[in-house]
């Protein structure tokens, strides 16, 4: 993988972070145990936090660019391509953020903020559509199948489940236990949809081939760094079963050290499937 | 509307490489640009005939650059609008507004547009359109020893030289439609071929 492509792993990866974030918080406030969370601007503000991860996506995204003093003519055509209309999801998405986050501050937690997540949470899902559909082209055979949105929506799903689970360790929310334990098992369940998909992708290209390059993926760094995400995704199915089972008898503080143990482990299951992504590329032709 | 396409002649080209030296030279392209490329392809071996064996090894070359496809993939994807299709079928690039983002590279079948880091956008064949213009040749076509290139009008080419051949290493042509009429070495049917020289091709 060209060193150029880290800014794409690390653009995509917080990007749907974000929007996983602001997904799940918003289905969360629309069920009857919803959590509680800080509402006035500052660092315990899940609402700041899922804004800032946008705005580090969109800078890292930045460092891809040969000429990034081009960046604004990236919309001129929204017509044909799904990298413009990305862009211009990306500000939406902003946009919508940033008006929940000021929604939010001003009022507190009311209709108002719930029905702008839920705004925001709608541009996040559009987003996610919208980059998905630039990896599906007919000359890529690695990207061009089903692998590539089912990847996109379970790395969404698997930060903004662990996210929740951390503000509620950080404090940064408070979570009905009930809720918290769905929230565990949601989490358990993605992960296992990811080892699925992963496993299955692998199979994919492994049997794929083309006119000239002969990429190698069972063997070599790219398996190396495929073990590695296996390990990390086994890692952290250990780690929810042991919460779940010892929930009660955790002390608080190891309670939130197991968590943050959670989300590290999720965070860098999800850098390494993204490096692999990025590093199955090849091209159909010469 | 007109489709100025090349034409390659697969068993007349002695991969000299003249082609690829003459678009550096006019082009003015530093190391690892290559806007045309000669891929060199080989195969075979030792095959046992009764008590004896015989090699029956096969090279050809295979001189590729921008195909000015009929739908053009990176014209589609791009972003920015920076590559655009003349009327007369040449893809060309704005450098004044691409953002060097290498989507077009990623997707083209061909490595026709190519990333400079230089000046951190993307460059590629147009067929040499200010020759054209002056009623010039590409340079390419000029500089070929072996007559084994020509450019025209596509449906002119057809008429001229026959239906056109798909070899190996080229892609599915119903995927962008390229304008290129390639006329193919006996032996690049052969199921056994590979690219020999994949580093000295490879695009930076």
């Amino acid at each position: 993988m060209p060193d150029r492509d880290w800014s794409l792993v690390l653009f995509t990866t917080l990007a749907q972070w974000s929007a996983g974030i602001v997904l799940l918080l918003s289905w969360s406030l629309f069920s009857n145990t919803g959590p509680v969370f800080a509402t006035v601007i500052g660092a315990g503000n899940p609402v700041l936090l899922a804004l800032m991860l946008i705005a580090a996506a969109t800078l890292s995204a930045f460092l891809h660019l040969g000429n990034p003093a081009n960046a604004p003519k990236a919309l001129n055509n929204l017509a044909g391509s799904w990298l413009s209309r990305e862009i211009l999801a990306i500000a939406v998405f902003s946009l919508s953020l940033f008006s929940t986050l000021v929604s939010g501050w001003l009022s507190g937690a009311g209709a108002a903020l719930q029905y702008l997540l839920a705004l925001s949470a709608l541009c996040g899902l559009a987003l996610l559509w919208m980059m998905a559909r630039i990896y599906l082209v007919p000359t890529i055979p690695a990207w061009n199948n089903w692998h590539t949105p089912v990847s996109f929506i379970l790395t969404t799903l698997n930060l903004g489940l662990c996210s929740l689970l951390v503000f509620q360790a950080a404090g940064m929310a408070r979570i009905d236990d009930v809720l918290v334990n769905g929230l565990m098992t949601a989490l358990m369940l993605t992960l296992f949809a990811t080892t699925a998909a992963g496993l299955l992708h692998q199979l994919q290209l492994q049997k794929l081939n083309s006119c000239m390059h002969k990429p190698v993926f069972d063997r070599g760094p790219f398996f190396t760094v495929f073990l590695l995400r296996m390990a990390l995704l086994l890692g952290a199915f250990l780690t929810i079963f042991y919460v779940l089972i010892h929930t009660t008898l955790l002390p608080e503080s190891n309670y939130s050290a197991w968590l943050y143990a959670l989300g590290s482990l999720v965070l860098a299951e999800e850098i390494a499937g993204r490096f692999l992504f990025y590093a199955a590329y090849f091209r159909t032709g010469v | 509307m007109k489709r100025l396409a090349f034409y390659f002649d697969s068993g007349a080209c002695s991969g000299c490489k003249t082609c690829q030296m003459a678009c550096k030279d006019k082009h003015d392209l530093g190391p690892g640009q290559l806007w045309r490329r000669v891929y060199e392809v080989t195969g075979g071996g030792w095959v046992k005939q009764g008590s004896t064996w015989q090699q029956d090894v096969f090279a050809y070359n295979l001189s590729m650059s921008c195909n000015h496809c009929e739908d053009p993939i990176c014209v589609k994807n791009c972003p920015t609008r920076a590559l655009c299709k003349r009327a007369d079928g040449i893809v060309r690039i704005d450098q004044g507004l691409c953002i060097g983002c290498q989507y077009c590279a990623w997707v083209c079948p061909y490595g026709a547009p190519q990333f400079n880091p230089q000046t951190g956008v993307m460059g590629k064949c147009d067929f040499c359109a200010d020759y054209l213009d002056e009623g010039k040749n590409p340079s390419c076509v000029d500089a070929c020893p072996m007559r084994a290139l020509d450019f025209g009008d596509l449906e002119a080419l057809l008429e001229k030289y026959g239906p056109g051949d798909l070899i190996y290493p080229l892609p599915d042509p119903a995927i962008t439609g390229p304008s290129i009429c390639i006329r193919a070495h006996p032996q690049a049917g052969r199921a056994d071929a590979g690219v020999a020289n994949i580093e000295e091709v490879k695009i930076a």
